[in-house]
């Protein structure tokens, strides 16, 4: 089977192109010319396709013999957050050109974004995917329409809320952190993100599922920041922000069977604990 | 903070101050040039990475070429080798930018 991901040269992308042709999919990595193309050249199965979602011409040709797409490209932030009508641009007109190039049997994995759950601080977690959507900034409100153009498609559908997803390598702090000290955060570790993606091309059933690393992962900002720092062996000194925002606790019990789930916080830890040696941090 | 990015800045910044007294042909290129660099080393200068072992050699490379170029204006060089130690001085602070930026933590 062929499998057409969007963003496949990104973080999460490159695991699941990776994932995918482990798997026996044959796989083709959508992305702008101008991103680092290098890590997916060695990966057998996975064939580069530079493109632009903003381009349907070139998602055309992308998707002809694509019979699943799994659909991860996006403008995030921060950068979706300085430019409203780029973001709407690229991450709902160019999902409808996505939608529009490949034929209406094509199964849809899209990864939307618990953000678009908007700021839920002050509610009972954890969030429950039948809590409504509320935009609290461009990169939600850009999820939440194209989540609906592809419900709206009529093409086999799953509609991925994933949670922040985390990396075991070495990340630079921004000015102000995106959550708050005492703010409940659940991440999910990238290869697990990976693993949902593959699991539901092989269920393809029209559903949105809240995809997050678990109890383990769950959490307050301030622990996580100093558990993820502590075990790279690096001393920081966050800001954190005055008002809370749109990360909390997640109830994956309707995605929980898919057996995504397998990396626990304590060995995500383990995992940085390598890294922070073999970067000379510990 | 890491030392040799404030030492590469410090060398940058008098490396300026010689421009702006002296009468060099390339002048305003070199200042623009040499000032955008600045910016980004300060963007840079606190990055944890600098400190692991792939960052260190970066930021040694960066602090050689700053040091060389100041040598440079403080002697007799040509004009063709202030140009390509310039060149090299960008290409080690594009490197460091191109790391930073990839190991900017994203939370959507």
């Amino acid at each position: 089977m062929t499998v057409l991901v969007t963003g496949g040269a990104g973080r999460l992308g490159y695991e699941v192109a990776k994932l995918l042709a482990a798997n026996g999919y044959k796989v083709k990595a959508f992305d702008l010319p101008n991103v680092e193309w290098s890590h997916l050249e060695t990966i057998q199965g996975v064939e580069p396709f530079k493109g632009d979602l903003t381009d349907p011409t070139s998602l055309k040709k992308a998707s002809r013999d694509a019979e699943a797409v799994v659909h991860l490209a996006a403008l995030l932030p921060p950068r979706s957050e300085m430019n409203r009508s780029l973001t709407l641009k690229v991450n709902v007109d160019g999902t409808r050109n996505l939608i529009d190039a490949i034929n209406s049997e094509t199964h849809v994995v899209f990864a939307s974004s618990i953000s678009t759950y908007g700021i839920t601080s002050e509610e009972e977690p954890p969030i429950k995917e039948q809590h409504p959507q509320k935009a609290h900034n461009n990169y939600s409100e850009s999820k939440i329409m194209a989540e609906k153009a592809i419900k709206q498609s009529g093409n086999p559908y799953t509609s991925l809320r994933v949670a922040p997803v985390s990396v075991a390598d070495l990340l630079e702090l921004p000015d102000t952190v995106a959550y708050k000290t005492d703010q409940r955060v659940e991440f999910i570790y990238v290869e697990d993100a990976a693993q949902a993606i593959l699991a539901c091309l092989k269920e393809a059933k029209p559903t949105v599922y809240n995809i997050g690393g678990g109890e383990s992962w769950q959490m307050n900002g301030e622990e996580y920041l100093n558990r993820f720092y502590g075990a790279l062996g690096v001393e920081v000194e966050p800001n954190y922000p005055e008002e809370y925002t749109a990360v909390d606790w997640y109830d994956t019990s309707r995605s929980r069977h898919l057996g995504y789930q397998r990396t626990s916080f304590n060995q995500f830890e383990q995992k940085l604990v390598i890294v922070g040696e073999e970067l000379g941090l510990r | 903070m890491s030392q040799l990015m404030l030492e590469a800045k410090e060398a940058m910044e008098k490396i300026l101050t010689h421009i702006g007294e002296g009468s060099h042909p390339d002048k305003e290129t070199l200042t623009a040039r040499l000032q955008n660099s600045v910016k980004i080393v300060a963007q840079n200068q606190n990055k944890i990475w600098l400190r692991t072992k792939k960052g260190k050699p970066m930021a040694e490379a960066l602090q050689a070429a700053a040091m060389n170029m100041l040598e440079q204006f403080e002697g007799e060089a040509s004009l063709s080798e202030i140009s390509s130690t310039m060149d090299e001085l960008e290409s080690q602070v594009k490197m460091i930018s191109e790391e930073s930026r990839k190991r900017s933590m994203v939370v959507t």
